[in-house]
C-alpha cells in the first residue's frame, strides 16, 4: 500500500502585486487620478506540484529569486496560494530567520524565553532546557548581557540553540544551514546529521550544495517560479551547477 | 481569535517583554511616565483655571481625568501602529497570528492607565475628600474605551501599511484632539453647533463625559444616559471597522 503524503502541493501558483509607486498618499492618488495602476502583477510560483512523505529529506535549490522562500511560505501556510491547493497532514514548523521576535534591549536569558515561546515551548520547558541552550550557544557567561551587545554570530548561535530544542516531526529550513563561525558550524553540522538520520521530515532550501548532497536524497530545482526538475539530489545538483556555469555573468 | 488559547503562552511572554522593555522596568521609570500627563495638566490648569474653572464644578479633577483618557487613547493608537509594523517581520517568518502581537502590545498602555487612574482616584478621595466613585462602571467604560481606541489604532495602522505617510499625518492631527474634546471646557460653554460637533464627531467625547460625571458624581449634562449607549455603540463600531479593515488588508500587509 502506498503511504499517504504528509504534504501535497497541487498546481500551486502565487501571484504578488508589486507596488510601482512610492507608498504615500500623494503618489498613490496621483496614479489614481491619472488612471495608472498602482501595482504590477508578478507570478512568483507557477504550476508547482509535489508530494512529501513521512521521513523525506528534500532539498530545494535554485538561484536567488527563483521562488524557494515563497514556496516554503506557501507550504508552511504563511502565504495562501493564488491557485492550486496545499494539503498538510502535520504542521510544518519553519526556521526562516534567526532571532525572530528578539528584543535587543533585553538580556540573553529573557530572549531565550521569547524565542522559546515563538517556537512553541512553555516557560516551564524553557526553564528546564536553559542550561543546555546557554551551553550550546556558548553564552553561559553572558546570560544577563543585553542582546544588542552580542555579535551577529552570537545572536545566530542563541537563536539556533533554542530552535534545535524543538521535537516537531516536520521542519522547514530556509537558508538556515550556514551559521556563525567554523567551530559552531561543526556543532550544528552534527545536529543536522542527526536530524537527517532521524525519521523526521525535513525541507531545506540552501545554497550550500555540499551540505544538501550530504543530507538529502531528493531535490527540487526551481527556476523563475517553476519546477525545472525533481529527483535524486546528486543528479539534480550536477545539472543545476552546469546550468549556473553556463549563464553569462551580469555586466 | 480561535488561535489565542493555543498561543496563550506566547501572549504572556510577549506581554512581559513589552512591560520589561517599557519604562515600567524600574520604579523611577514608572514615575517618569506620569510626568507627561502631569505637565499637560499643570499647563492647562494654570491657563484655564480663571477662565473656565468657576463655571465647571470640580474643574481640576475633570481636567486631569480627561488628560489621562486622552493619553491612554494616544498610547493605544501608537501601540497599534508599532504592533502592525512589528507583526510584519514576525508573521512572514513564523506561524504566529497577528492578533497575539496586537493584544500583547496593549499591555503597557493598559497597565499605565490602570496605575494612573487608580492613583488619581486615591488622591481625589484622600486629599480632595471626594466620594469613592462607581468602580465597576468606571471599569466597564474603560473597557469600551479600550475597544474603541484599539479599533481606531488598527484602522490607522492598517492604512499606514498602504500609504506610509498616514502615521505622519496622524502625528500632526492628534494634538487637535486636546481642543476638540471636552477636557478643559464643558459642552454647555459651546455654541449649539460646536456642541453637536464635539459630541457626535469626536469618538472620545462620550467616554470623557462618562468618566468626568462618574468621578464628580454628577448627572450626564447632555443627552442624559444615552451617552453610555453611545460609548457602547462607538466601541463596537470602531473595533469592527478597525478589525475588518485589518483583515481586508492583512494579506497585503504580509505580502508587500
Amino acid at each position: 500500500m502506498t503511504p499517504n503524503p504528509i504534504l501535497k502541493l497541487d498546481k500551486i501558483g502565487k501571484l504578488f502585486g508589486v507596488y510601482q509607486v512610492q507608498k504615500t498618499l500623494f503618489r498613490l492618488s496621483q496614479n489614481f487620478f491619472r488612471g495608472k495602476p498602482f501595482k504590477k502583477e508578478l507570478w512568483a510560483l507557477r504550476n508547482i506540484s509535489f508530494e512529501v512523505f513521512e521521513g523525506d529529506k528534500i532539498a530545494v535549490i535554485g538561484r536567488n529569486g527563483a521562488g524557494k522562500t515563497t514556496l516554503f511560505r506557501v507550504a508552511v501556510g504563511i502565504y495562501s496560494p493564488t491557485e492550486g491547493t496545499v494539503e498538510k497532514q502535520k504542521p510544518l514548523i519553519p526556521l526562516f530567520k534567526y532571532g525572530i521576535g528578539m528584543n535587543p534591549h533585553l538580556p540573553v536569558i529573557d530572549n531565550i524565553y521569547i524565542l522559546g515561546a515563538f517556537y512553541g515551548f512553555s516557560v516551564k520547558e524553557i526553564k528546564m532546557k536553559l542550561p543546555g541552550i546557554l551551553s550550546f550557544a556558548e553564552l553561559e557567561e553572558f546570560p544577563y548581557m543585553p542582546v544588542r551587545n552580542l555579535s551577529s554570530g552570537q545572536v545566530q548561535r542563541l537563536s539556533f540553540s533554542v530552535f534545535m530544542q524543538t521535537e516537531e516531526p516536520f521542519l522547514a529550513f530556509d537558508e538556515s544551514l550556514a551559521l556563525a563561525d567554523f567551530r559552531f558550524q561543526k556543532k550544528t553540522g552534527d545536529y543536522f546529521k542527526n536530524l537527517m538520520n532521524s525519521n523526521r521530515t525535513i525541507l531545506v532550501a540552501s545554497h550550500s550544495l555540499g551540505a544538501l548532497r550530504q543530507y538529502c536524497r531528493k531535490a527540487i530545482w526551481l527556476e523563475q517560479g517553476e519546477i525545472v526538475e525533481m529527483g535524486d539530489t546528486n543528479e539534480i545538483i550536477n545539472k543545476y551547477e552546469k546550468f549556473c556555469l553556463q549563464i553569462p555573468p551580469e555586466s | 481569535m480561535k488561535k489565542i488559547p493555543k498561543y496563550f503562552n506566547l501572549l504572556l511572554v510577549l506581554c512581559k517583554t513589552h512591560i520589561r522593555s517599557s519604562d515600567y522596568r524600574s520604579v523611577l521609570g514608572a514615575l517618569w511616565s506620569f510626568v507627561g500627563p502631569l505637565l499637560t495638566f499643570t499647563v492647562l490648569y494654570f491657563i484655564f483655571v480663571e477662565r473656565f474653572g468657576p463655571h465647571i464644578p470640580q474643574f481640576p479633577s475633570k481636567l486631569l481625568v480627561g488628560i489621562i483618557l486622552l493619553t491612554f487613547f494616544n498610547r493605544i493608537v501608537h501601540a497599534m501602529f508599532q504592533a502592525i509594523s512589528y507583526s510584519q517581520g514576525i508573521v512572514i517568518h513564523s506561524l504566529t497570528p497577528s492578533e497575539i502581537i496586537f493584544i500583547s502590545a496593549l499591555s503597557v498602555p493598559i497597565i499605565k492607565f490602570a496605575v494612573e487612574i487608580t492613583l488619581f482616584i486615591t488622591v481625589t478621595v484622600l486629599l480632595a475628600s471626594h466620594q469613592i466613585p462607581n468602580i465597576p462602571l468606571l471599569l466597564a467604560i474603560a473597557f469600551l474605551f479600550l475597544l474603541m481606541s484599539t479599533g481606531i489604532g488598527l484602522l490607522l495602522g492598517s492604512l499606514n501599511s498602504i500609504a506610509s505617510d498616514i502615521n505622519e499625518i496622524w502625528t500632526a492631527l492628534a494634538p487637535l484632539l486636546m481642543f476638540t474634546s471636552p477636557i478643559f471646557y464643558s459642552l454647555d460653554m459651546l455654541s449649539p453647533w460646536g456642541r453637536a460637533f464635539v459630541f457626535w464627531s469626536n469618538p472620545l467625547t462620550p467616554y470623557i463625559l462618562c468618566y468626568q460625571t462618574i468621578i464628580a458624581k454628577e448627572a450626564v449634562p447632555y443627552f442624559s444616559h444615552l451617552v453610555y449607549l453611545q460609548a457602547l455603540v462607538y466601541a463596537l463600531i470602531m473595533l469592527g471597522i478597525g478589525f475588518l479593515c485589518f483583515k481586508k488588508l492583512e494579506k497585503q500587509i504580509i505580502e508587500t
